[in-house]
């Protein structure tokens, strides 16, 4: 149940991008079409599965002091894989993130989720958690690069990561002249990210509110019950 | 005897913010209804519907937007509309769009002037960046070639910034250039297609002077933007070293043509003084208008773009809870900051201007112009620009 909630809590809540504000730089830079959004979410959870799963092996014989430079080698090492992988499979995508592939290493959900998580708990529970990080910082940048490149090109467009010229779809949502060209540049990034950082803040606030009044009912109905069962008690003596 | 007793403030001044707003509004409409005469006058019904119809299209924006944002919120839709302004907002907008621009476009930056330039911030009075500005730079970025062709070709202050950098060195280039505009009657005037409300600068002079007497706006403002404008501009003539025309020397000429040409008359009298956006200490304000005006020349001379007023008026309104909050202090030790603060910015427009200097003046008549040169013949005013076929 707990570790269910642990990931579920990656999803939505505590998303790592408009949740916990983490790993800003790549979610801005690179949401303009899907394809590299997808890339880049694929590329941050392998990563951050594995990192979290080796730290998470490690904790025990990683002395404290140097623990930071241990993570990041260990992540360093993991992004290289995955950068060579790139590189080698889908060269396109490669070329389209460019140094942000890299830049992974210093993407603060994955050390936060070491320091925070892995380096504390079982290898399946950083798995888990990894995992539904991932998720949600891939659901985070879908969104982005979603609205980003609906409003800036008008076309909702997918090609195959492994040979570039395959479309797998491409639907046409807005005419062409009524594109906005902002949203293909950061200030539409910083605009659309506030928009659902803004939005998510929202539901919080309105789903904490819902389970403070549902809590305020319970325990009024507990009170009431009670009273309930004093009462004829009372009369009884 | 009588004593009353008040809570403070004591000193009321008699203009509320509504009439301050009304004043305001009937400011701005006149010389948008001057500027759309023209537009009537000189290319037709078409046209002068064109500028009443992006007029309309930002007017129920804005309102649409507003009642929605009132409608969450939870507040009454009428009296929310009546007190958040926004029609001061819309209309500035339009006036600094040129005619061309597609009604879209005025939708999508009335959207973004409005909801993320103001209500989000809190609404009227919150706001930190004056909402049309911002509306206008959302045009800037994402809808520079989204134009309707009605009247085609570069307008005179794109022109002087292309063609001249700025800097018209002889004669003959002047005089080509103010071919293009009716010569200095029509450039001050404002016979000549451009933004929709930034070309009567007699007009917006006049309007502005009103408003000073009526304390809509404050003078120090406009006087020190473009006042320094006007020194910066002899500054660059007499260093660069630009011919005199016709007798009157460059150091008169050349300031004259940066204060008249382009936004910055329309910038000085209703966007720097936005009472929202601009400081409340009155030395702070020539401070905030000194820099604004440094920052509009160095965008001119050496940026890409071909007018820097409102990116200007942008970049100052960052700056404006600073300089509050460096002026917040008791009065002589405020004086004396605020003497060394303005002493900086005097500074620091002396040095754009030159570097603005180091600029060549363009000496020989470009071939863009030497076209219209003879074709001056035929017309008045020779941007005879009118696309017929697109109406």
């Amino acid at each position: 149940m707990n570790r269910m909630q642990n990931f579920k809590n990656g999803l939505i809540k505590d998303n790592p991008v408009f949740g916990l504000y983490l790993g800003l730089c790549s979610t801005l830079a690179i949401t303009t079409s899907i394809n590299n959004a997808i890339g880049m979410g694929v590329a941050v959870i392998c990563v951050l599965i594995l990192s979290n799963v080796i730290i998470s092996a490690i904790r025990k014989i990683v002395p404290d002091d140097i623990r930071i430079p241990v993570y990041i080698v260990i992540i360093a090492t993991l992004v290289k894989i995955i950068q060579m992988l790139i590189k080698a499979y889908t060269p396109a995508l490669d070329t389209s993130l460019g140094v942000f592939i890299p830049l992974i290493v210093v993407n603060c959900i994955i050390l936060g989720r070491a320091e925070a998580f892995a380096s504390k708990h079982g290898v399946l529970d950083s798995a888990l958690d990894g995992l539904g990080m991932g998720l949600g910082y891939l659901l985070a940048v879908l969104a982005m690069s979603f609205i980003r490149q609906i409003l800036a090109t008008g076309v909702l467009s997918m090609t195959n990561p492994f040979d570039e010229s395959q479309v797998l779809f491409a639907i046409t949502l807005i005419p062409e002249s009524f594109t906005i060209n902002l949203f293909s540049t950061p200030v539409g990034a910083f605009v659309t990210f506030a928009c659902l950082a803004a939005a998510l803040g929202a539901y919080k606030i309105h789903s904490e509110k819902k389970a403070a009044a549902q809590e305020a009912e319970k325990a009024a109905a507990a009170k009431a019950a009670a009273a309930a069962k004093a009462a004829p008690a009372g009369k009884g003596a | 005897m009588k004593f009353a007793f008040h809570v403070s403030p004591n000193l009321q001044s008699p203009n509320s913010t509504q009439k301050i707003m009304r004043e305001l509004t009937i400011g701005l409409l006149v010389v948008f209804a001057a500027s759309d005469i023209y537009y009537f006058v000189q290319y037709g019904a078409g046209v002068g519907l064109q500028a009443l119809l992006l007029l309309a299209c930002s007017l129920i924006t804005t309102f649409v937007c507003e009642a929605i944002f009132a409608k969450v919120k939870k507040k009454d839709i009428k009296s929310f509309l009546s007190h958040s302004f926004g029609w001061v907002t819309s209309i500035i907008l339009v006036m600094m769009c040129p005619i061309t621009i597609t009604p879209y476009a005025v939708i999508i930056a009335t959207v973004f002037a409005i909801v993320f330039g103001r209500l989000v911030f809190g609404g009227f009075g919150y706001n930190i960046y004056n909402p049309a500005a911002v509306g206008r730079a959302v045009i800037f970025a994402s809808f520079s070639g989204a134009t309707t062709r009605i009247i085609s070709g570069a307008t005179p202050t794109a022109q002087l910034s292309s063609l001249f950098n700025w800097l018209p060195g002889t004669e003959a280039a002047l005089d080509a250039y103010l071919n293009t505009v009716g010569g200095w009657g029509g450039l001050a005037m404002g016979f000549y297609p451009g933004a929709i409300g930034e070309t009567m600068s007699v007009l917006i002079l006049l309007v502005g002077a009103y408003l000073i007497w009526r304390n809509v706006i404050d003078w120090r403002v406009p006087v020190f933007y473009l006042g320094t404008i006007f020194v910066m501009g002899m500054v660059i003539a007499a260093l660069t070293g630009i011919e005199a025309w016709h007798g009157i020397p460059a150091i008169l000429w050349y300031p004259l043509l940066q204060v008249l040409t382009g936004g910055v008359i329309f910038g000085a009298v209703f966007m720097l003084t936005d009472p929202v956006t601009m400081p409340t200490v009155p030395s702070g304000r020539i401070f905030y208008a000194i820099c604004a005006a440094a920052i509009t020349v160095l965008i001119r001379v050496k940026g890409n773009l071909p007018e820097g007023c409102m990116y200007s008026i942008l970049i100052m309104n960052t700056f404006t809870p600073m300089i509050e909050l460096a002026l917040d202090a008791p009065q002589l030790k405020q004086m004396k900051k605020a003497w060394t603060m303005i002493a900086c910015a005097a500074v620091f427009a002396l040095c754009v201007a030159f570097y603005g200097s180091t600029n060549k003046p363009q000496r020989a008549v470009p071939e863009e112009l030497k076209s219209a040169y003879v074709m001056e013949t035929a017309a008045d005013h020779t941007v005879s620009a009118l696309d017929k076929e697109a109406l």
